[in-house]
Parts: C-alpha cells; structure tokens; sequence
C-alpha cells in the first residue's frame, strides 16, 4: 500500500486539488490538519483524504511523524511526504518510486538540482543551500543536493526506522541524519518545485540550527 | 542602610514563597532548601560586603562585587540552560498528547 502524507497549515485553498491529484498515484492520501484556522480538514476529506488534526499547532516534523504513525498502524508499504501547499507535482510519484525500486534503497530524496531547468531564486540556490548543506553534514547527516526538499519516499524500513522527534522544519535535517545513523540506503530523484508567493524566510534557517543544536544537549 | 533594610524584607518574602509555594507545586525539600540557601548567602553579602573580597583574593579576581557579578552571571546562564531543556522535553510531551489524540479521532 502507497500511501501520500501531506502535512497542512491552512491550506484551505490548495488542498482539494492536492488531494485529487494524489488520489490516481497513490493507495491512501494522509492529511495531517496542524490546527488550521481555516476548512482545510474540512476540504481535504470531501476530496477524499484521511484526516487526522492536531487540536495544537505542533509544526511540520510533528504533522509528519503522526501521519507516520498511522501509516505503520495501516501496515503502508511506501509513504510519501508531499507538501500540502500544491508545489510538487504528483505525476512523479510513479516514476520517482519506480526508480527507488529498481534501486533497492530505503529512501528517497526529492532534489530541486539535479534537472538544470529548475528554478530558484539567485540567493537561496548560490547562498542559503550551500550553507544549509555544509551544516547538515557537520551536524551528521549524509550527503544531498538538496537538503531542504519536502519530496520524499519511504519504504516500510525507513518507516519503522525513523522517528521524526524535530517537530518544526528541522525535521529536514533530522531524516538525513537518521539515515546516516541507521545504516539506511537512500537515492536522489529530480523533482518539480513550483514556487509560492510565501514560504520559508530566509531567517528560518537560524531557527533550524537552533532546534538541532538543542535537541542535542 | 536603607538598601539593607529593603533587601532583608525582599529576602524574607523570597524565602517565605520559597518555602510555600514550593511545597505547593511539588518542589523537593532539596530544592527547597537550595533556594533558601541561596537566598540566605545574598543576605549574608548585602550586610557584609567584606566577606567576598578575601574569596575575590583567592581566586584572583581583586574585588568581591566582581565575584559576585561573574558567579551571578554563570548561573543565570546554567539556569537558562535548564529551562531550555526542560521546555524542549514538555514540548515533546505536548506533541505526544496532540499526536495521540489525532490517532485516535481520526476520520475519513
């Protein structure tokens, strides 16, 4: 069973249309409804998704893990981390988990850099990633073009493997470092991004280090 | 004198609230007595000045206030240190609560 978990902050707007293009490519689509102040739960399951909401708003890491909770409760197969904002499209799924098989790996990374028709603004592509790598790696992670990509799937091992304890955007860095610490097998797989008007500032990046080097002590 | 005056009743009512309080919300006699402690070697300072300035002398410092100012200043920091680890574990326990909660009213 394939089953998409796309973790949702007030997306009222856009979560319908994700739901229904994720509907033809995979088994079961997982919404985790962080404490929405709009109809997001609501709209996600007239599509058709599974809703579980969180009464507090507790981040993404934390959406993401309870959506893998009750995957492993399911007995899924592959899951997938899909954003809930629409920007990844749902058409590669199929092809970005065909090469995981063939490639006998535990997980996979979505990358922004491996198609050089991708686009991204000068800064965060010259600047901001080149930084967040080189600290993922001294923080213990393994080596990704992309570090900050939410396009990800797992097999049931890396499933019942990694715990995800970063509840905000950290938890990016922490699944690197997870499967570096368990001996996991991953692979990178070239992915669409479509950009929003919104989106992580540029400062969020001190936030992540701070989460990282806090659960460290 | 008067900033002695007004610092023993301040000391009083911190040791007061200390004690009280403490018991109240569960803290140990330990800790308890801890603060107590702390709040009684205050005291001790703000009516005798001259008792840190030979521990500033051992310790190479020069006067008392400076040890007092550097030993405040490290446990501030250590206390900022525990209450940053205590936050970072209720967090955890928060998102458990809201994580089981979501399992267990999950709807399709």
């Amino acid at each position: 069973m394939i089953v998409a978990i796309v973790p949702a902050y007030n997306e009222g707007k856009r979560i319908a249309h994700v739901v229904a293009t994720l509907t033809p490519v995979v088994d079961r689509v997982i919404v985790v409804d962080d404490c929405s102040y709009d109809d997001t739960a609501a709209m996600a399951r007239a599509a058709g998704a599974t809703v579980l909401r969180h009464h507090l708003n507790r981040g993404q890491g934390a959406a993401l893990e309870t959506g893998h909770a009750f995957a492993r409760g399911i007995g899924a197969e592959y899951v997938v981390h899909f954003d809930g904002d629409g920007q990844f499209d749902a058409t590669e799924i199929t092809n970005a988990l065909a090469h995981l098989q063939d490639a006998e790996a535990d997980i996979l990374f979505g990358s922004r850099f491996l198609r050089e028709s991708q686009r991204m603004p000068w800064f965060k592509r010259r600047v901001l990633h080149p930084i967040a790598r080189l600290v993922d790696r001294l923080l213990g992670a393994v080596r990704l073009s992309d570090v900050h990509n939410g396009f990800r799937i797992l097999n049931k091992r890396a499933l019942h493997t990694i715990h995800i304890e970063q509840d905000r955007m950290a938890h990016a860095s922490e699944i690197p470092q997870q499967v570096r610490k368990h001996n996991l097998t991953y692979v990178e797989f070239p992915v669409t991004v479509t950009y929003h008007e919104y989106g992580q500032s540029s400062f969020a990046g001190f936030a992540i280090v701070r989460d990282l080097l806090l659960k460290r002590l | 004198m008067l900033f002695q005056i007004l610092f023993t009743c301040f000391v009083f009512l911190a040791i007061t609230q200390t004690v009280l309080t403490g018991k109240r919300v569960g803290m140990s006699v330990r800790g308890r007595t801890m603060w107590a402690l702390l709040w009684a070697v205050a005291l001790l300072i703000v009516w005798e000045p001259s008792t840190t300035d030979s521990l500033a002398t051992q310790l190479g410092i020069g006067r008392g206030v400076d040890v007092i100012l550097y030993s405040a200043i490290t446990f501030l920091f250590f206390l900022i240190f525990k209450l940053h680890i205590k936050l970072s574990q209720i967090e955890s326990q928060i998102t458990k609560v809201v994580r089981d909660r979501a399992l267990e009213e999950v709807t399709e």
